[in-house]
């Protein structure tokens, strides 16, 4: 790839700084010191492969002018222009965009790189004077690898890095003292041992087995002699532990004084029955007493409560009556129904007393009332006539007084002074009577009609005089007044005073009318309602005397019921009566109950005595029972014991033959052979029981040694764990082998690789180092096994590259990297060749000679040198003046182009 | 003629170790210990459930003349069980248990089991429910390298009842099998027998069918992950009407199982796909009756994106995979993976680059080719390690080893030196 140059946004410096026309071939860069060159080293770098970071020793080249940290190179690649950029903000992203701006993958540049990283670039492809002087540190271990990797592409490093790593594995399987697989074959070995001596000894099984089997039947035999021995100590030992016990069943018998075992049941079985009813016996003796004692005195009190009720009664009558619950509540009845009569008669006596009451008060109220009734009142039909005579004079007198008014208006008169006289009259009355005067307004009433009827009388001589027909009409109307008056019983002159008091009159007849008219019906109201009183009293006196009759018919059935109570007798004092007969009843029951069981009591006594007799008598005792109960009681226990002894030896001698055998042998009592032979017996068992034990451990020894043999001759387990650890084993030397395979062939196509590649990088750099030291030294080379490489000079001679000065040294390095960029370029990795001021150290002669040589190298690979010293530049520029010349300035990086 | 059923088993090798297995979980080192015995007493059942008149044992019954005093206990039971029930049962031994070698912990067998010596063929009728039913021959090994073709010894009688041969040999010398008892097919047919009871092969086979069938039942119970010991074990039951062999049914019988998955990891692309198609493979065999176990190895092949995953190591992957199938029936153990695979690259592309993989290619096909070299260069590899103990339990590589190696350097070179060039 050839750089044609970079867009730097920030860095160091450098800001917004571009350059777009770098040439293929040699580019001399050059300005002041501190005018960026390293910085443009470290840009062109760390896009390609990465800026450092915070822990990194690098400088990091922060902007110092602004920009973003970062940037672009321009390259032009097989596949055209090419833009790598890449910024500190996402140090591990670059960005690759062709000409169309289209973004390529990630890969593309790594890719293009082949394996070269950071460190190898800044090595071989862009260094300077500290890179250059420091070859000799990298040349001594590095140098070969350096040298190599131009062949392997970058592979020599990750050679040895293969190597060491296998190194470890094969040592980590095995090491000459120590490593899994010894420690493996160590545990096969011990696992061999173990699994032939499982085999060897699981041959012995059989003899074994064989040797448990005769220890097992020869314990039998000695088990079951050892058996039949315990048996016959225990025969001995039963006839001596059973000996007491027949000793006692002999004595029993003796005590029994004859009395057989199954006499002795029987007898057992009556003594048992008898003794059970010896208390009871006590107690009926007891009894016996009390019911005498008891019957005597319920029979004196019977009497006696007899003859305290009178004469006349006997126990039979008594015994005749009827006490039954029935009549007792019969009387009850009777008792009710008498209590009952008897409250209906004193109600009815007292409704007939409030009816009779009643009455009396009505009569006195109506006899009042007529009383009030006495005096003449008019007549409904003349209280009317008069009232239409009273209408007619009003209605005549209206008339006349109309008459009267139009005769005065028809002849105005003067103002009278009756007229004026009779107003004011009239207004003072109205005045007096609002004041609440009425005697004084009546007055004044009177004055004023007096003035306006004296008022009147000349207005009617003013009408007469006015005109005959008005005369005529008022002359009618005054007869028909008069006629009216009349009719009402009053008398001329006729005044509207005279017409109210007529009015005033009727009023009062009528009040008279309507007051007698309501009195009269008081009066017949209350006639009614003594009627009814009458009625009820009626009524009251009827039922008084059906209840006085009910009373007496229920004295009557009482005294009927009873009769035979004798005498008449309340039903308390009857109740009683009965009451006195139960008592004497109860006492008369008491006593005949008393004597039954006195009778009873007497004769199972006689029974219970009758039968201890006989048992005794049965028994052959005589005396008193209690005595002789408890002496037979005696006889049967020892019969009982003798029983017991007897079934004792039952059990434990069996009824079969043997013990039929061993009772007979009881029988013989022979207790001192019985003792001889347990003793003789007991020594046998305990040499039998020595000989089963010896017996037992002499198979438990044999079945151990078995089972042992069994677990510890376990062949397939122990083949199994063998097959294991040789599988291990198997699998850690194929470990081991694999990586020590690999680790001699990787060596050897490594040696091979050397040998074959080591010419063509040498090769170069030899041509460059005899070019610039004039044919000082006319090779370089690299011996087989040697990491640092050496100098041949004119002579033949070889030194070693630490021997020289430090300018040949550096002369040297530069001609290695020459040749190592010439190496990577035949393999197809051609990359930019950036040198920093790497001639200073140069002596003006071999300065020239190194610029030569460059501008040569430049004319197959693209080189940027950077200097700050005019002369490289003419030197450069003179060596090749093709070259390309960019003046670096200051700050933002003006450039000036001197060629 | 009577009908009648038969139980054919053969190379029960009994209390067997196994084979190829590194160390194991304790729980499954147990359970393969029992396996090959807890096949026997499956068998045993199995018999005894079908009401077979005979049992055919065709050798190998022990995997050792000196193995197992449990194993002959265990073996001694079964065959009274058998007996107790009327079964008759015929054993030869082979070549791993020859009568003439070893020893024997059993001092006498159960009555109605046969066990033919060594020599010539015997012959025995088998008598059941009082009625002749069939004649069985059979020889046994005397030595375990019996050479002889012991099949042409076998004759039918004259007896029209149906005839078995029970013998442990190798028929048309089977390949991975020692050549004991050689014999062809040609040979079998010769004898004239109705049905040839045959051991030694343990992948079982019929090599022939009525009349005169030739089967080889396999072996009881696996015991590695070889080809013929993997996949289902157990016996094969006949059927006997009117006088002939008519029909054959497969019984697996074995507990534990051993299987191998191989995946070509040419299409994974990652390695959770990996482990659920290694996961879906083993499925397969999860539910099966009678499985109590299986041993899978992995074989992880081809070339793809995930070797270089695979080649920093499958711990994590058997991890998972253990994981993903702990506490199913039958339990699973991932007994190994192993790791074939290589980079998605041109191999033929990357021999003829001129670069150091080339380099590192070219010079291991040299040595594939010279054997020599590279028997010297493994003499290099061994000369420090085939010293004092280790070279006592250690030998050199053998050829499959030795092309294994090879494979695993290339597969490391390529790794660490195959980029694109």
């Amino acid at each position: 790839m050839i750089l044609r140059g970079w867009h730097i946004d920030g860095f160091g410096q450098w800001r917004d700084h571009r350059i777009d026309d770098l040439a293929p071939g040699l580019n001399v860069l050059h300005g002041p010191n501190e005018i960026g060159k390293t910085t443009l080293h470290a840009f062109v770098r760390g896009v390609l492969f990465g800026f450092p970071d915070r822990r990194s020793r690098d400088p990091l080249y922060l902007p110092i002018h602004g920009g973003e940290h970062g940037g672009r190179l321009l390259l032009d690649t097989a596949e055209g222009r090419v833009s790598v950029g890449r910024w500190s903000r996402n140090r591990r992203v670059v960005v690759v965009e062709n000409e169309a701006g289209e973004r390529l993958d990630a890969g593309w540049l790594d890719r293009r790189l082949r394996g070269v990283d950071g460190a190898l670039f800044r090595s071989v492809f862009a260094f300077g004077l500290e890179e250059l002087s420091g070859l000799d540190a990298l040349g001594a271990e590095e140098v070969g690898l350096r040298i190599f990797d131009a062949g392997l592409e970058g592979a020599g490093r990750s050679v040895a890095a293969v190597v060491e790593e296998l190194q470890k594995r094969r040592e980590a399987e095995h090491r000459s003292r120590g490593g899994r697989i010894r420690e493996l074959a160590r545990e096969v070995l011990a696992a061999r041992t173990e699994l032939n001596g499982a085999i060897a000894a699981a041959r012995g099984h059989r003899a074994l087995a064989a040797a448990e089997a005769e220890a097992a039947a020869l314990l039998e035999a000695r088990r079951a002699e050892l058996e039949a021995a315990r048996g016959e100590l225990q025969r001995w030992e039963i006839l001596l532990s059973l000996w007491p016990v027949e000793l006692r069943r002999r004595a029993a018998l003796r005590e029994a004084a004859g009395i057989g075992l199954e006499e002795a049941a029987a007898l057992e079985a009556r003594l048992v029955t008898l003794r059970a009813e010896q208390e009871l016996q006590h107690d009926r003796r007891r009894r016996i007493e009390a019911l005498r004692r008891a019957a005597a005195a319920e029979r004196a009190a019977a009497r006696e409560a007899l003859a305290a009720l009178g004469p006349g009664w006997t126990e039979e009558r008594l015994l005749a009556l009827d006490r039954s619950a029935e009549r007792r509540a019969s009387f009850a009845r009777h008792r009710a129904a008498i209590d009952a009569a008897t409250r209906a008669v004193e109600a009815a006596s007292a409704e007939r007393e409030r009816c009779a009451a009643e009455v009396a008060r009505l009569e006195g109220e109506r006899a009042a009332l007529e009383e009030g009734a006495v005096g003449e009142v008019p007549r409904a039909e003349e209280l009317r006539v008069r009232r239409g005579a009273l209408a007619e004079l009003r209605a005549a007198f209206a008339a006349r007084e109309d008459l009267l008014r139009q005769a005065v208006t028809g002849a105005p008169a003067p103002a009278s002074g009756a007229a004026v006289g009779g107003v004011l009259f009239l207004v003072a009355a109205v005045a007096l009577a609002m004041a609440g005067a009425w005697g004084a307004a009546a007055v004044a009433v009177v004055a004023a009609l007096a003035a306006l009827g004296l008022w009147g009388m000349n207005r009617r001589a003013a009408a007469a005089a006015h005109g005959s027909s008005g005369a005529a009409a008022l002359e009618e109307a005054s007869r028909r007044v008069e006629r009216a008056a009349a009719a009402c019983g009053v008398q001329p002159p006729i005044t509207a005073a005279v017409i109210e008091g007529v009015a005033i009159d009727l009023d009062a007849a009528e009040r008279a009318f309507h007051l007698r008219e309501e009195l009269l019906r008081q009066i017949e109201a209350i006639r009614t309602r003594c009627a009814g009183a009458r009625a009820g009293l009626r009524r009251a006196e009827e039922s008084e005397a059906a209840a006085v009759a009910a009373r007496e018919r229920a004295l009557a059935a009482w005294a009927e019921a009873a009769a035979d109570l004798g005498g008449e007798r309340t039903v308390e004092e009857a109740l009683e009566l009965l009451r006195q007969v139960d008592g004497i009843v109860a006492r008369s029951s008491a006593a005949a109950r008393a004597e039954e069981e006195l009778a009873a009591v007497e004769a199972a006594a006689a029974r219970w005595e009758e039968a201890a007799a006989t048992l005794l008598a049965a028994a052959g005792i005589e005396g008193a029972i209690p005595q002789g109960l408890e002496l037979l009681e005696g006889r049967l226990a020892r019969a009982r014991a003798a029983q017991a002894a007897a079934a004792q030896l039952d059990e434990q001698l069996g009824v079969d033959e043997r013990g039929a055998q061993l009772r007979a042998e009881l029988e013989r009592g022979e207790r001192g052979h019985w003792e001889e032979a347990a003793a003789e017996v007991r020594e046998r068992i305990a040499a039998l029981e020595a000989e089963v034990d010896a017996a037992l451990e002499r198979l438990t020894l044999r079945r151990r040694e078995r089972e042992e043999l069994e677990r510890s001759a376990d062949v397939p387990a122990k083949a199994a764990a063998l097959a294991s650890r040789e599988e291990e084993l198997a699998a850690a030397v194929r470990r081991y082998r694999e990586a020590a395979l690999l680790e001699k062939v990787l060596l050897q196509a490594l040696e091979r690789f050397q040998q074959e590649r080591q010419p063509e990088v040498l090769r170069h750099a030899s041509d460059a180092f005899a070019r610039i030291t004039a044919g000082r030294w006319v090779a370089v080379r690299q011996p087989v096994g040697v990491k640092e490489v050496e100098v041949i000079d004119a002579d033949g001679r070889a030194v070693a590259a630490g021997a020289l000065s430090r300018g040949a040294v550096e002369q040297l390095y530069l001609s290695v990297r020459l040749g190592l960029v010439a190496a990577f370029a035949d393999r197809g990795l051609r990359l930019p060749l950036l040198l920093d001021d790497v001639c200073v150290n140069f002596d003006p002669a071999r300065a020239d000679a190194t610029a030569a040589v460059i501008a040569d190298f430049a004319r197959e690979h693209q080189v940027l040198l950077f200097t700050c010293h005019p002369q490289t530049v003419e030197r450069m520029v003179a060596a090749a003046p093709e070259c390309r010349v960019v003046a670096l300035e200051p700050a933002r990086g003006a450039r000036v182009d001197v060629a | 003629m009577s009908d009648f059923t038969f139980l054919h088993a053969a190379d029960l090798h009994l209390d067997t170790p196994f084979e190829g297995l590194g160390a194991l979980r304790p729980e499954i080192a147990a359970a393969l210990r029992d396996a090959s015995l807890a096949a026997w007493d499956r068998l045993v059942e199995l018999a005894l459930e079908r009401r077979v008149a005979l049992v055919l044992l065709a050798g190998d019954l022990y995997d050792g003349p000196e193995r197992g005093i449990r194993a002959q206990l265990r073996f001694r039971r079964g065959l009274e069980r058998l007996a107790a029930a009327g079964v008759r049962v015929f054993v030869v031994h082979g070549n791993h248990d020859p009568l003439e070698e070893g020893w024997s912990a059993l001092r006498d067998l159960p009555p109605g089991v046969t066990v033919f010596d060594p020599g010539a063929p015997q012959a025995e009728e088998v008598v059941a429910g009082g009625r002749r039913i069939a004649v069985v021959h059979g020889v046994s090994y005397g030595q375990r390298a019996e050479r002889e073709n012991l099949a042409a010894r076998f004759r039918r009688t004259s007896d029209p009842l149906p005839q078995f041969g029970l013998l442990h040999c190798n028929v048309e010398g089977q390949a991975g099998h020692d050549p004991y008892a050689p014999c062809t097919l040609a040979d079998l047919r010769a004898a004239g027998m109705d049905y040839w009871a045959l051991g030694h092969v343990h992948q079982r086979q019929v090599l022939a069918r009525a009349p005169g069938w030739v089967v080889y039942p396999g072996n009881l119970q696996g015991r590695s992950h070889k080809p013929s010991e993997q996949g289902a074990k157990g016996v094969v039951i006949g059927t006997v009407r009117c006088g002939a062999v008519r029909e054959l049914e497969f019984v697996p019988l074995a507990p534990v199982r051993f299987e191998t998955v191989r995946i070509d990891i040419a299409s994974v692309q990652e390695l959770a796909k990996l482990e659920q198609a290694l996961l879906a493979e083993v499925r397969q065999w999860v539910g099966l009756p009678g499985l109590e176990g299986l041993l899978v190895r992995v074989e992880l092949v081809g070339r793809g994106p995930l070797h270089l995953d695979l080649a920093r190591g499958v711990d994590g992957l058997a991890e998972a995979l253990q994981d993903a199938t702990a506490g199913t029936a039958p339990w699973v153990c991932w007994e190994r993976i192993v790791v074939r695979t290589g980079q998605p690259i041109d191999r033929a592309a990357l021999l003829a680059r001129d670069d150091f993989a080339g380099e590192l290619l070219r010079r291991l096909d040299v040595l594939r080719a010279d054997e020599a070299a590279l028997e010297r260069l493994l003499a290099e590899v061994d000369e420090g390690l085939l010293r004092g103990e280790i070279a006592r339990v250690v030998g050199p590589a053998s050829e499959e080893e030795r092309r294994l190696l090879l494979e695993a350097a290339e597969t490391l070179a390529i790794d660490r030196f195959g980029g694109e060039a």
